[in-house]
C-alpha cells in the first residue's frame, strides 16, 4: 500500500467492547462513552477494517465480493458507510491521522 | 429480632443499622411513621448495636422546621447532614426514605451496573425485568415473589461488575393504585403496609418481601432472562424474542450509572445479554402473563 | 481544635501507612469527611500508590473505589473534550493553554489521579477570544442558560466568556483570557504566562502552564477566587505539584518565589504555603518563607486571615465545624468577590446573586 494514498483505519478497540450479534455489531467507545449499534453495510466495512487499514479501492473490492449490487450503488453505500463511521469517530483517515 | 422499644430508642439516638443487601444503612428518625414502617418491613434486617461499626449511608428523616410547617408538616431526607432534595408532606415520610435510599445507592455504588429493573430468581437463574412506570412491572414482581420466585429487587437491579451476577437488594415492593387491592385479594396473607395517598405516583403501599427472599439476600444469581414488560389493556398476553442489540440499548438506557462505569459497564451489560434469553412481554392479564413467565422458566414454580 | 476524622484523613494523605491503624469506626467518619472535601478519589490514589489498598477493609474500600471509578471516567471525558477543542481551534492556529484539572490530566501530573472535576478550563489570548468562541460554537459549544445580566457580568467584569456547554455532550467549557479578572487588584500578566508555557505532546498548538505558573494559578484560584468549599482538596493538589516539581528541579523553590513576585501573585502563594504547610504538612523550605516575607499581610490582618482560613479551609462537614465556621466562610466569600470586583459593583451583584441562587435552588432541587 502506498503511503501517500488515503486509507481508512479503525480506532483501536478492546475485543470485549465489540460484540457481533445476529444482524448487528455493538461497539462501545470508551474514549467518549458512546455505544454504537452498526447494521449492514456498516458491519461489513467495520469487519473488513478489523483486519487492518484499507484504501477505498481494496475496501470496494472486499464489499463487491459480498454484495450483489451495481458498482454505483455499492460505491454510494460504501461512501455513506464510511462517513457514518467517521461521524462516530470509529475510523481514522491516514496519513492525516490524529490521536484522540 | 429486637423489641419495639429498643428499636425506637436506637432510631432516636445513635441510629438503627439495617442490612439492605450489600449495604448497611444507619437510620435516625424521631418520626412515628418511619418507626412503624421500619419495624414492619425491616425487622429481619436489623443489625445488632455493635454489629455495624461502618455504615454505607447515614440517613436521617426529620420533620422540616419553619413556621409554614406548623400547619403543613413536612419530612426531610438527610444524607450525612446534607439534604439533597425537597421535603415532602409528613405523611409521605416512609416513601421519601425509600426514594432517598435509591438516590444514595445510585450516587455511590459504582461497583455495580445499576439498572431500574426488577430481579427475581428461580433455581439459581435470574429474571431481569426493566420497565417504565405503568408497565405493570411491580404487579408482576409482587405476584411472582408471592408464588415461588425469590425476590432480589423490585426496582433496583445490581449487576456486580466483579462477578457478572445479580445481587439482591431486598426492600419492600412499592405497589401503586389498583395493584394494591389486586395483590391483597390474591394473597390475603401478604404483609402490606398502610397506603400513602397523593404522592406523585398516586396511592402507594408497600409489600414486605417474603422471609425466604430476605434470608437469602447474600446469594447472587446468574442472569438467564431479560424481559421488557409492556402493559397493554385489553390486549393479549405474549412473549416475543427481542433483538439483542436493541435489548442492550434498552437495558443501558434504564441504567443509573452506565455513563460512569464505562467499559466495565458495557462488558457486564453485554455479558448479561449473551447469557440471557431476551424477550418482550405484552401484559394484559396477570394470570396469563405469570403462566408465560413460569413456562419460560420450566413450568409452574 | 482539629477533630479526629480530619486529623486522620490528613494523616493518611501524608503517610498512607497510617491507614493500617484505622478501625472500621474510624473509616466510618473518615470516608464521609473525605467525600465532602472531594478527596475520596485522591485518598484512593494515594493509598493505591503506596500499595496499601489490601489493608483497607472492604466496606470503606468500596466507597474509595467508586470515587476512583468516577474520577477515571471524568478524566477519559476530559481527554475526549481536549481532543475536540484541539480539532476546533488548531486549524485556526488559535493557541490554547489548558488550566487546572485538564492540565493535570493531559500532562500526566501526580495531582491528577483520583481528582474529580467536570469542567474544562482553557486560556486563549485575549485578541483571539471572540474568534475562539465562534469556532467552538460551530463545533457545538454554546452559551446556554445565562440571561443578559449574567452574560454581561461574565463578559464585562469577569475574566471569561460565560461557561459554554456542548449541545450534545453537555460538557462545560470555561474559556479565559487571563487567570484573574481585569477588575481584580492583582494583575498577573498573561503574556508572561504564555512565554513560560509548555507545549503539550501530541497536540500541536496546545500548552500547559510552566511548573511555577501552575502552582501559582492553583494558589490564586484557592486564595483569591474564594472557592474554599474544596480548600483541602486544592491544597492536596498543591502538595502533589510542589513535591513533583521540586524533585524535578533543585532550583524550583527559588524560581517559584521569584516568579510569584514577577506575576504579582506573591500574596496568594504565601497563603498557600503557610496553610498548606500547616494543614497538610507540605514540605516548604525556610528559604521560601524568607523570600515571601515581604508578601505577608501586616500582623493584625495576618491574625484575622489565619482565623478565617483555618476555619474556611476545613472540609464543610459537621464533624469539622466549629462555632465560627459558617461566619468565616461567608466573610471569605465576600472577600473573594471584593478582590475580584470594584466595591460599587459588588453589593448589587451579591444581592442579585443571592436572589437568583435562591430561586435556582428552589427550581433545581430534585423532585422525589
Amino acid at each position: 500500500m502506498s503511503v501517500s494514498e488515503e486509507s481508512f483505519a479503525l480506532i483501536p478497540l478492546p475485543a470485549a467492547h465489540v460484540r457481533a450479534w445476529d444482524e448487528s455489531v455493538v461497539v462501545y467507545d470508551q474514549r467518549c462513552g458512546e455505544t454504537h449499534v452498526l447494521q449492514p453495510p456498516l458491519i461489513d466495512i467495520f469487519q473488513a477494517l478489523q483486519a487492518g487499514p484499507m484504501t477505498p479501492a481494496t475496501l470496494f473490492e472486499y464489499l463487491e465480493q459480498r454484495y450483489d449490487a451495481t458498482e454505483g450503488d455499492l460505491e454510494d453505500a460504501m461512501q455513506a458507510g464510511l462517513s457514518q463511521l467517521r461521524q462516530h469517530d470509529l475510523i481514522r483517515v491516514s496519513p492525516e491521522s490524529r490521536d484522540a | 429480632m429486637i423489641a419495639h422499644e429498643d428499636l425506637k430508642a436506637r432510631l432516636r439516638d445513635a441510629g438503627l443499622a439495617i442490612q439492605v443487601g450489600p449495604f448497611v444503612v444507619r437510620l435516625r428518625s424521631q418520626l412515628d411513621r418511619i418507626e412503624r414502617s421500619v419495624a414492619l418491613f425491616y425487622d429481619r434486617q436489623l443489625l445488632p448495636v455493635d454489629g455495624a461499626p461502618f455504615a454505607d449511608f447515614h440517613v436521617t428523616l426529620a420533620r422540616s422546621s419553619g413556621l409554614r410547617t406548623v400547619w403543613r408538616p413536612q419530612a426531610r431526607f438527610f444524607l450525612d447532614g446534607r439534604s439533597p432534595f425537597r421535603p415532602l408532606p409528613l405523611a409521605h415520610a416512609y416513601p421519601l426514605f425509600e426514594w432517598g435510599l435509591n438516590w444514595c445507592i445510585a450516587q455511590h455504588a459504582h461497583d455495580y451496573l445499576m439498572v431500574h429493573a426488577a430481579v427475581l430468581e428461580r433455581d439459581g437463574r435470574a429474571l431481569v425485568m426493566p420497565g417504565e412506570p405503568g408497565s405493570g412491572k411491580s404487579t408482576l414482581t409482587a405476584a411472582l415473589a408471592l408464588s415461588g420466585w425469590r425476590l432480589l429487587s423490585d426496582e433496583f437491579a445490581l449487576l456486580s461488575l466483579e462477578t457478572g451476577k445479580l445481587v439482591a437488594l431486598p426492600r419492600p415492593v412499592s405497589l401503586k393504585n389498583a395493584a394494591i387491592d389486586l395483590i391483597r385479594e390474591r394473597h390475603p396473607r401478604a404483609i402490606i403496609g398502610p397506603a400513602s395517598h397523593d404522592t406523585s405516583k398516586g396511592t402507594v403501599a408497600h409489600l414486605k418481601p417474603p422471609d425466604s427472599s430476605i434470608d437469602r439476600m447474600h446469594q447472587q444469581a446468574g442472569p438467564a432472562w431479560l424481559v421488557f414488560p409492556r402493559f397493554s389493556a385489553g390486549g393479549s398476553d405474549r412473549l416475543q424474542p427481542l433483538d439483542r442489540a436493541e435489548a442492550l440499548l434498552k437495558l443501558v438506557g434504564s441504567s443509573f450509572n452506565y455513563s460512569v462505569v464505562g467499559g466495565a459497564g458495557f462488558e457486564a451489560a453485554a455479558n448479561l445479554i449473551e447469557q440471557s434469553e431476551c424477550l418482550t412481554l405484552e401484559y394484559a392479564d396477570l394470570d396469563a402473563s405469570l403462566g408465560l413467565l413460569n413456562a419460560v422458566a420450566g413450568g409452574p414454580a | 481544635m482539629t477533630r479526629p476524622a480530619l486529623a486522620q484523613l490528613v494523616a493518611v494523605l501524608v503517610r498512607p501507612a497510617a491507614a493500617r491503624e484505622l478501625s472500621l469506626a474510624d473509616w466510618d467518619l473518615l470516608v464521609r469527611v473525605a467525600r465532602v472535601a472531594s478527596l475520596e478519589g485522591r485518598l484512593q490514589a494515594t493509598i493505591e500508590d503506596a500499595g496499601m489498598l489490601p489493608d483497607v477493609p472492604p466496606a470503606p474500600r468500596r466507597h474509595l473505589h467508586a470515587a476512583r471509578v468516577l474520577a477515571d471516567r471524568q478524566h477519559a471525558m476530559v481527554r475526549w473534550e481536549v481532543a475536540r477543542i484541539h480539532e476546533a481551534l488548531a486549524p485556526e492556529a488559535i493557541p490554547v493553554m489548558l488550566l487546572k484539572g485538564a492540565a493535570y490530566v493531559m500532562a500526566g501530573l501526580p495531582s491528577a489521579p483520583g481528582r474529580q472535576f467536570s469542567d474544562v478550563d482553557i486560556l486563549v489570548p485575549q485578541a483571539r477570544i471572540q474568534e475562539a468562541e465562534q469556532h467552538l460554537f460551530v463545533q457545538g459549544w454554546v452559551c446556554e442558560g445565562y440571561d443578559a445580566y449574567d452574560q454581561r457580568y461574565y463578559r464585562q467584569w469577569m475574566h471569561e466568556l460565560p461557561p459554554l456547554t456542548h449541545m450534545r455532550r453537555k460538557s462545560v467549557l470555561d474559556v479565559h483570557h487571563t487567570i484573574l479578572p481585569p477588575t481584580a487588584r492583582l494583575h498577573p500578566d498573561p503574556a508572561l504566562l504564555w512565554k513560560a508555557a509548555v507545549p503539550l505532546d501530541g497536540f500541536p498548538g496546545m500548552y500547559v502552564p510552566g511548573p511555577a505558573d501552575m502552582v501559582l494559578h492553583s494558589a490564586t484560584h484557592l486564595f483569591h477566587d474564594g472557592e474554599l468549599e474544596n480548600g483541602l482538596r486544592d491544597l492536596a493538589d498543591l502538595d502533589a505539584l510542589l513535591r513533583h516539581f521540586a524533585a524535578d528541579d533543585p532550583h524550583f523553590w527559588e524560581h517559584l518565589t521569584a516568579r510569584s513576585f514577577e506575576m504579582d501573585l506573591a500574596r496568594p502563594l504565601y497563603y498557600a504555603l503557610r496553610y498548606g504547610n500547616e494543614l497538610l504538612q507540605i514540605p516548604v523550605p525556610d528559604s521560601a518563607f524568607r523570600a515571601l516575607a515581604v508578601a505577608r499581610p501586616a500582623s493584625p490582618l495576618r491574625g484575622l486571615m489565619d482565623g478565617l482560613f483555618r476555619r474556611g479551609l476545613k472540609p464543610h462537614h459537621w464533624s469539622c465545624d466549629g462555632r465560627l465556621s459558617g461566619a468565616a466562610r461567608w466573610l471569605l466569600y465576600v472577600r473573594s468577590h471584593y478582590l475580584r470586583m470594584p466595591l460599587h459593583l459588588l453589593a448589587p451583584h451579591l444581592m442579585r446573586k443571592a436572589i437568583k441562587d435562591h430561586r435556582k435552588a428552589k427550581r433545581e432541587k430534585s423532585e422525589p
